[in-house]
């Protein structure tokens, strides 16, 4: 213990000396002022440094069948370390990883080292200044959102200027211009952003203490980007503005976003000169025991990133907020989870939460927990414009119709505590999933799949406790049935040790009617913590809030280190 | 006071957006910097009367054809500015023959293609008078007797909109600069489009005329380019008064056509049915 902290101090001090010259300058300054008085040299505030480190290493082993494929390199991994100094008002920092090379699954483009984001930021009363990189998101993101997702492969950081006011009480100003990361370079586009916030209770003196909140918003963002194309004239300057308006009243809430995007031909809608738009609804309200939330979304030809040709994931200006319930359990959640499709999309998602009351008479003595969620996408109804097409509108859509189905999932949850050292959750759901738009492959068609699950955890005691998953997923199509068994041992606050195996006894194929075992175990020690697994992993999708990334089938053995100080 | 001018200054930094209505380049030019445009040329008005465009789809392998230009020619004489001649080759009578001697010019068009297989055209000769519609949305193809009579029913038509093509040429640089502005007389009551072309008049090249191969025939009016694309660009509005100026540059380094024998024609069409409601030519240079 006393050796790490050791460690961490002279890591804190170096780091600082090396990498905040302006600051250390700063340090010195105060230094030899202070020098007349022991007491002032104390007061020294030499600000302080925290951070994150992560790596995850993998020794693939080939295994064809179930097509894991034989790495060159035979180990892989991803790596990085956030250092961030601070210091009152003042705070810089960087990020340095290094992917060597990519695990698979993740970008190649990531492949290398570098230091990708660097940024220092200011505030002083009214103001914040960010130079370097920066996240942000502007609304509900669908004109603007850069963030990072470790586990999906996605940055799409900013690389700029980000400038925040606040004139007024109650009017808060954003505004941002840079270019967007792109693996270890800048993608060419330019992005420039501006948006104001109002709080109408805190502009007016008679209306702060009303119960009722409204927020306006408004956003406009425009990406700048050279046209050489020869057979095309491409618009260089491409516009996205957006309103939004949010009421709030005690447990209620209803956010409303309106956003139109002007011609923006690329590569994602087939270099047409339609113009996008979207709009976005949602409602909740919650009280103790009893949440409930609805939201509908239609968007169409939104795909807004700062390089018109870029693909996957790659330089996305904006973000479409998924409107379907992000699943954890292994076979619901990697099998067939929903990817946003921002050419066309019309959703909806309602999910009511209801608690029966402890000591109830159906409740009992712990009480229930039921969640019902309900969501689905549509394609837009669109009609290509056929034949003559000058302008390159490419198609026509009808507003309030819809077009065919990407997507359908029905779940139902009940948790229970039976007693202090037992509880349990019963999961089930039932998909409609449309393999061949989500994941651009064809001849799939929609795929329907009920699930079931049952998590169970029993408390041996206060430091030993057992958690199991029965997961079944049956379907007539695709892959066919699987089931899923998970034991998972943890003795805390140290140690955990996992088994699992899922197992596609369905397949039509016999071949393919293969068992995928994995093992874990973890040592967590406050904030550092090891898990290595061995096993196979099956081809799949990982999405985070409607973004994915590919996993494609391995074999070996992982080792996962993270800390923080 | 301050703060809000301070924000709106900054804020007209970030609002830029280019707003493309014709999607395609007009020959992908590149204008010298220094360029200059010393001859000029503009179409004469056309205010008061509706003009008409014949379009003949020929072939110089076309033995029939020749016979079919007799007509045209004829029309383009007896009407003046009119009545504007536009000869669009096409069809597997239009085909080369490359090393032979004969046959060796490629008349056709991306442009002239277009039509010929938007309109169904598979025998020629056979004309078009403001794609002056059937009835059914479809195009009439009229065989050369019938040109004429097509042309005095259009011209009795109302002039809904007038054109000017204002043509700048620079000789050292052969690079043309059209302006074609528009103007409605009357509001229309359908979306329309520009097009603008570039024909050329006079060619001399090979013709079949029957049996004969004739090496130096005089081709007239030849469509050489649609140069804002075969469907044109949109006009924004069409109610009474609404005016419309769009320029195109063209770069004639690039092709080997005479362009003291080029001319731009310019119409104006209902994006429906595809008819003709106004068109209007100027040479390209004076010379």
């Amino acid at each position: 213990m006393n050796k790490q902290k050791t460690f961490y101090g002279t890591l804190k001090k170096s780091l600082f000396l090396l990498l905040i010259p302006i600051a250390s300058n700063h340090i010195i300054a105060q230094d030899d002022e202070s020098n007349n008085s022991n007491t002032e040299q104390n007061k020294i505030d030499a600000g302080n440094i925290s951070g994150n480190f992560q790596v995850l290493t993998q020794f693939y082993q080939p295994d064809s069948l179930i097509g894991a494929k034989d790495v060159p390199e035979d180990v892989l991994m991803n790596g990085f370390l956030n250092l961030n100094y601070n210091r009152g008002n003042f705070s810089a920092g960087i990020r340095y990883e290094a992917y060597q090379n990519p695990l698979l699954g993740y970008p190649t483009g990531f492949k290398g080292q570098g230091i990708p984001y660097k940024y220092a930021k200011y505030s002083h009363e009214d103001i914040e200044v960010t130079a370097g990189n920066y996240y942000e998101q502007l609304g509900s993101g669908m004109i603007f959102r850069t963030y990072e997702d470790r586990n999906l492969g996605y940055d799409n950081a900013m690389e700029g200027f980000r400038v925040k006011y606040q004139p007024f009480a109650g009017v808060q100003l954003k505004g941002v211009i840079g270019k967007q990361r792109s693996y270890f370079t800048l993608g060419q586009g330019i992005v420039r952003g501006i948006d104001g916030e109002i709080t109408i209770n805190d502009l007016f003196k008679n209306l702060k203490e009303k119960k009722t909140k409204v927020l306006l918003g408004g956003s406009f963002v425009s990406k700048f980007q050279p046209d050489e194309d020869a057979n095309l004239v491409l618009p260089e300057n491409v516009g996205a503005y957006g309103g939004r308006l949010n009421i709030i009243r005690g447990g209620f809430n209803f956010m409303g976003e309106y956003v139109y995007k002007i011609n923006d031909p690329s590569g994602d809608n087939g270099f047409i000169y339609k113009n996008g738009e979207g709009v976005l609804v949602q409602t909740t309200y919650s009280t103790k025991g009893f949440g409930l939330s609805l939201s509908a979304k239609r968007i169409d030809n939104m795909s807004f990133r700062s390089d018109r040709n870029a693909a996957l994931t790659n330089l996305m200006i904006n973000y479409h907020p998924a409107l379907t319930r992000q699943h954890s359990y292994n076979l619901l959640a990697t099998l067939y989870p929903y990817a946003t499709q921002p050419n066309g999309e019309v959703a909806f998602q309602g999910e009511l939460i209801y608690k029966i009351p402890k000591k109830s008479k159906l409740g009992g003595k712990y009480g229930w927990t039921i969640l019902v969620n309900y969501s689905s996408a549509n394609n837009i109804d669109t009609t290509g414009i056929s034949g003559i097409d000058s302008t390159r509108q490419g198609y026509t859509s009808e507003y309030f119709s819809l077009g065919k189905v990407y997507f359908k999932d029905f779940n139902i949850e009940l948790a229970k505590k039976f007693s202090k050292s037992f509880k349990a959750k019963l999961t089930y759901a039932n998909i409609a999933y449309n393999k061949d738009v989500i994941q651009g492959k064809s001849g799939y068609g929609v795929i329907y799949a009920d699930v079931v699950v049952a998590e169970m955890t029993y408390k041996f005691n206060s430091k030993n406790s057992l958690r199991t998953e029965l997961q079944s997923l049956t379907t007539e199509q695709d892959q066919g049935d699987w089931a899923t068994v998970l034991l998972e041992y943890s003795r805390s606050p140290h140690w955990f040790f996992a088994i699992m195996d899922q197992y596609n006894y369905g397949n039509h194929d016999p071949k393919k009617v293969l068992h995928y075992p994995t093992i874990s175990m973890g040592y967590n020690n406050k904030a550092t913590s090891f898990i290595i697994t061995y096993g196979k992993q099956r081809e799949g999708l990982f999405c985070v809030g409607g973004v994915c990334r590919a996993v494609p089938a391995s074999n070996g053995v992982s080792l996962l280190i993270t800390t923080s100080f | 006071m301050k703060k809000i001018l301070i924000i709106v200054i900054i804020s007209s930094f970030f609002i830029s957006c280019d707003k493309v209505t014709n999607p395609y380049p007009s020959g992908n030019v590149v204008v010298p910097t220094d360029v200059v445009y010393d001859d000029s040329v503009s179409s004469s008005p056309n205010s008061t009367v509706r003009y008409v465009l014949l379009e003949e789809y020929t072939g110089h392998k076309c033995p029939n054809c020749p016979a079919g230009a007799v007509y045209a020619n004829a029309i383009d004489s007896a009407y003046g500015d009119t009545v504007i001649v536009t000869s669009i080759h096409g069809t597997n009578f239009a085909s080369t023959n490359p090393g032979t001697g004969m046959y060796e010019t490629d008349f056709t068009t991306e442009a002239g293609n277009d039509y010929i297989s938007a309109f169904g055209i598979s025998g020629i000769p056979r004309g078009t008078v403001n794609r002056k519609n059937d009835g059914s949305n479809n195009v009439e193809l009229i065989a050369p007797p019938g040109w004429e009579n097509e042309v005095k029913n259009q011209k009795a038509l109302p002039c809904d909109v007038k054109i000017d093509i204002k043509n700048w040429f620079s000789t050292s640089d052969k690079i043309l600069k059209t302006e074609i502005s528009s103007e409605w007389l009357n509001t229309g009551a359908s979306t329309y489009k520009l097009t603008v072309y570039i024909i050329e008049d006079n060619i001399i090249d090979w013709q079949l005329d029957g049996a004969t191969n004739i090496p130096n025939y005089r081709h007239r009016h030849v469509l050489r380019k649609a140069i804002n694309s075969s469907w044109g660009t949109d006009i924004p509005a069409s109610a009474v008064g609404s005016k419309d100026t769009q320029e195109f540059l063209f770069d004639f380094k690039t092709e080997t056509w005479n362009y003291e024998n080029c001319i731009v024609v310019a119409y104006i069409y209902d994006a429906t049915t595809k008819e003709i409601i106004q068109v209007a030519e100027a040479h390209v240079s004076s010379h």
